[in-house]
């Protein structure tokens, strides 16, 4: 239903991706110089980073345990020789896989740029391989280090994180505390009906949020460019039963198929991811498939046919980059859509489980305790402020990538 | 226009064949059973009396047969000291039963340990069984018969119908069960997705109940599903139905605004209201209505459960209201004013009172008051589009839309004194429809911007403005009666679409509508019940958009579609 007027000026524009090498000013540099050149884009830009910071330094940020501990002359990190490895990986896949997007990317950055990111790669991962002499028997035995450091005694210190609690730090005796104001070991941000930390949980949770965001948006995105490409690339009887797959599960209402699977499967936070992305990748691949059904008869695909490509050649090398921009803003709004039916199902509890922390988790507290401000408050504004990133984020990026604007 | 409707309702054959085998498939493939998950923890642990609910439920819903069977002695199996209960746990522990062999191996039965005087027998405390304990298996056809023989000695078999597990029952609770077992027979309670048949022949099986309108019962309280569902449709549609109307009412405005006046200051503070809204999660902002509205420490201003009034005559009074509003009242005065076609305008007109019809069918019955309302509605309406005027067609339209609806309370018989629960009702939908409407505000008005944009830009706005027309006129007349067509017939896909939505708003405020139902159910494992609600909002809202594509080919002559 859309009219065609547009085409014509968008695919000049980006087919110069696939045509001149990388030196000359292409397609997605410009996209970012006009993204850049608002203010309230760079805004988001910079939250997305604050968020992404907390994703990869929760355990710096929130932490119950020693950081460095100076204990006897001895140099012991009880944070790292105590904590499971699971929580480790969740810092380390991303910056693996930030390192190798990174060199994916090699061939339009410098040298110096690819450096720079493989030595924080190896250095974020290398963090478990410290080594530290091993905690001696008493220390092991620890399990509150806050008033173990106020007993150590002269000459031994501790190195806690801003937040020392863990997000699984439970006090029955600060059950449901209002916030407290600043000060060492204060709860910022009060305390959940356990006694837990909130600002430690809510700095957690940010991981399960963004991770299931991403992940599911990939799965998403990438089932979503498949069935479209093909549809649009093939049309014929592979378009029409496409098109009726998509139909098919356009017409499910998805956030209830989504907890009707989830009902029947475990719910752990990968499921979660998969159920998403199985549900919602209908949108990509009806836009993809728009998309690719505009530039299939772009002369320099005519081209590319004639020197004997092969299909599969043609649809990746050429007809992905110049269809891709639309479903790159789609995705950018994606991630606030999961992150939203992520807190969601954690709000009606078929989220993570418990222990792992997570907004949506953390809020469905307030329907055991509407009256408490602060549980009712601060995962809410924490979704809000996320959401709003992405989708600011989104409209940015449509706006620099639409040709109309530029 | 022909041709491509043909097309479409034919292309939707293989689309609701789809829907229905995935709605199946979910429920057929699910793990677990309905009775166990049902029955939860508590099932779970191994009191025989909890395992005799489950045997006795599983029965009742048909998921399992029961054979009663004469059980031998084996004389040399020592069962040492072991209760009726722990012996069935431990008959229970054996997963496989057709691996004990015995001398009928295809029929799963199993022979309890007795002697002859129907004790227990001896075993040692790390009895494992062996099939030894097997000897021999006789179906029994009179029960009180065999059980005047020695006690002990008659056992149950309950055999899932998908035979793969076997439930051995012994001793007590056996009469119960055949008393269960004699309803089941007569299929009242029978799970209708749950069959022994292979997949392809069970969807069939299935799907065959479902076309006669027979969904079965819900496991939770043996309520047909159907007459469950009806129940909680009427607060749902007044949800979203309601929340819609407001939406459109908002929206529509400000982005016709926004688009006049683009790039002012109107548009862009409205542009980041609304940004912040979408952005704002429906269930915090459900949460944060409920805390500072709702009690507690600040104001105790609206209710924040339920949906308050007399329940019934309310429900059924509003929903044919807002039936008939979203349907003929507020559409077609609006298409009356747009449409410049009679033909089209007729068309349109015996659609919407169509569509007014099934819905009234499908919710309440369709009183014949109601049919006689819509019926001159619609008279009405199609002799006003003999009316050379947009505006006296749409003048008399409206009016006609608002006698009938008004003429409602009257009709059925209760208009005297009902203002008091309708203004509670109103109280308690004020969080609610609140909550459930903001978020759309920014796609509307974003929509109606966007599409006004490109009208405005055409030749025929622009000739508008050059022959003198005043810019109301130019704007409101030329303009936004072209730009309102995407969206008015966006309407017919998004309302199905909300009906299985509602799912935290109505679980936050406990508003017994389709979303807490269905929700409620998929903690409870009740498949029907799931099932039904699937199904049905998504055959709702596959015709949604079957409807609104098909008169916006109608109504946008432009659109060629026989390609």
């Amino acid at each position: 239903m859309t009219t065609d007027s547009t085409q014509v000026e968008f695919d000049p524009n980006s087919s110069q991706v696939a045509e001149h090498e990388p030196q000359s000013e292409g397609y997605w540099s410009r996209v970012w110089v006009t993204f850049n050149k608002r203010l309230i884009n760079r805004m988001s830009m910079w939250m997305l980073i604050g968020f992404g910071t907390l994703y990869i330094a929760a355990d710096l940020i929130a932490n119950g345990s020693p950081l460095l501990l100076r204990f006897n002359g001895g140099w012991y990190s009880p944070w790292l020789q105590r904590t499971d490895s699971f929580e480790l990986r969740w810092a380390i896949y991303p910056a693996l896989v930030a390192a190798v997007i990174l060199v994916l990317l090699w061939r339009q950055t410098n040298r110096h740029r690819l450096l720079v990111a493989a030595v924080l790669a190896v250095a974020l991962t290398g963090i478990p391989n410290m080594s530290f002499s091993p905690l001696p028997q008493d220390l092991q035995m620890v399990d509150n280090w806050r008033s173990f450091s106020f007993e150590m005694g002269e000459g031994n210190w501790a190195l806690f994180a801003p937040i020392p609690y863990s997000m699984d730090d439970t006090d029955l005796r600060a059950r449901l505390g209002a916030p407290q104001s600043f000060g060492w070991g204060n709860h910022l941000l009060g305390t959940d009906d356990l006694g837990r930390d909130l600002a430690a949980r809510l700095v957690h949770g940010t991981r399960v949020s963004l991770l299931v965001g991403f992940v599911s948006v990939s799965i998403y995105v990438l089932i979503g460019l498949i069935l479209g490409g093909l549809a649009g690339f093939y049309g014929g009887w592979i378009d029409l039963v496409l098109s009726r797959i998509i139909e098919v599960v356009i017409c499910f209402p998805s956030f209830f198929l989504i907890i009707t699977v989830l009902a029947l499967v475990d719910p752990s936070i990968w499921n979660i991811m998969i159920v998403i992305g199985l549900t919602r990748w209908t949108g990509v691949a009806r836009l993809f498939r728009a998309e690719v059904l505009k530039v299939k008869n772009m002369e320099y695909i005519a081209a590319a046919r004639a020197m004997g490509n092969k299909d599969a050649v043609i649809l990746v090398r050429h007809v992905l980059p110049n269809a891709i921009a639309p479903v790159l803003v789609s995705a950018t709004f994606g991630i606030a859509g999961a992150i939203l039916v992520e807190s969601s199902l954690s709000f009606l509890g078929f989220g993570v489980q418990a222990p792992t922390p997570s907004w949506g988790e953390a809020l469905s507290l307030a329907r055991t305790y509407p009256y408490y401000w602060w549980i009712v408050t601060w995962p809410g504004v924490l979704i809000f402020l996320t959401v709003t990133a992405y989708n600011l984020a989104g409209e940015g990026l449509r706006d620099a990538t639409d040709p109309r604007q530029t | 226009m022909l041709t491509y409707a043909l097309k479409r309702i034919i292309l939707m054959l293989p689309t609701l064949i789809g829907i229905t085998m995935i709605t199946y498939g979910v429920a057929r493939l699910a793990p677990g059973d309905p009775v166990q998950s049902a029955m939860g923890a508590e099932g779970m642990e191994q009191g025989s009396s909890s395992r005799e609910a489950i045997n006795q439920m599983r029965v009742l819903y048909g998921l399992a047969y029961v054979r009663p069977v004469k059980m031998r002695v084996a004389n040399d199996n020592p069962v040492k000291g072991l209760t009726q209960p722990q012996l069935a746990d431990l008959l229970n522990g054996v997963k496989d039963w057709k691996s004990l062999g015995g001398p009928d191996a295809q029929t799963e039965c199993f022979y309890a340990n007795v002697d002859e005087d129907g004790l227990w027998k001896n075993v040692g405390a790390d009895l494992k069984l062996t099939g030894d304990e097997v000897i021999d298996c006789t179906p029994v056809a009179d029960v009180d018969e065999a059980m005047q023989g020695k006690p002990g000695a008659i056992g149950f078999d309950v055999e899932d119908v998908k035979g793969n597990k076997a439930f051995p029952l012994i001793g007590g609770g056996g009469e119960a069960l055949q008393a269960t077992s004699e309803d089941a027979k007569a299929g009242k309670y029978r799970l209708r997705h749950y069959s022994d048949k292979p997949l392809v022949l069970g969807y069939v099986e299935w799907i065959s109940s479902v076309l006669q309108g027979d969904f079965g019962i819900s496991t939770k309280d043996q309520r047909p599903v159907a007459e469950k569902i009806k129940a909680a449709l009427k607060p749902t549609l007044i949800l979203s139905i309601l929340s819609i109307l407001i939406a459109y009412l908002v929206a529509i405005p400000i982005g016709v605004r926004a688009a006049v006046e683009q790039n002012s200051f109107f548009d862009r503070s409205s542009t980041v209201i609304l940004f912040i809204l979408y952005s704002l999660p429906s269930f915090w902002v459900a949460l944060l209505g409920i805390f500072f509205f709702g009690g507690g420490d600040w104001w105790n201003l609206v209710p924040i459960r339920g949906l308050g009034g007399e329940a019934a005559i309310l429900d059924t009074e509003l929903v044919r209201s807002l039936v008939i509003g979203l349907t003929m009242a507020v559409p077609l005065p609006i298409i009356m004013g747009i449409s410049d076609e009679r033909r089209t305008r007729l068309v349109l007109t015996t659609l919407c009172a169509l569509m007014a019809l099934a819905l009234l069918h499908f919710v309440d019955g369709m009183p014949g008051f109601a049919v006689v309302g819509v019926l001159v509605f619609a008279g009405i309406t199609a002799a006003a589009s003999w009316a050379p005027q947009g505006w006296l067609r749409s003048l008399i339209t409206a009016g006609a839309a608002l006698i009938c609806i008004a003429a409602f309370p009257v009709a059925s018989g209760d208009a005297s004194g009902a203002l008091v629960p309708w203004l509670d009702r109103v109280w308690h939908l004020l969080l609610p429809v609140s909550c459930l409407s903001y978020a759309s505000f920014a796609a509307i008005s974003r929509f109606q911007r966007t599409s006004l944009l490109e009208v405005i830009r055409q030749d025929f706005v622009r000739t508008a403005r050059a022959k003198g027309l005043p810019e109301k006129v130019v704007v409101w007349k030329h303009a936004v009666r072209n730009a309102l067509i995407p969206i008015v017939t966006l309407l017919g896909a998004t309302l199905p679409a909300l009906v299985g939505g509602a799912v935290i708003i109505e679980t936050i405020f406990t508003i017994p509508g389709l979303g807490m139902v269905g929700f409620d159910a998929i903690l409870n494992r009740d498949y029907s019940v799931v099932m039904a609600i699937a199904l049905m909002s998504a055959v709702l809202t596959m015709f949604g958009i079957l409807v609104s594509d098909l008169t916006y080919a109608l109504v946008d002559p432009r659109i060629n579609y026989d390609d």
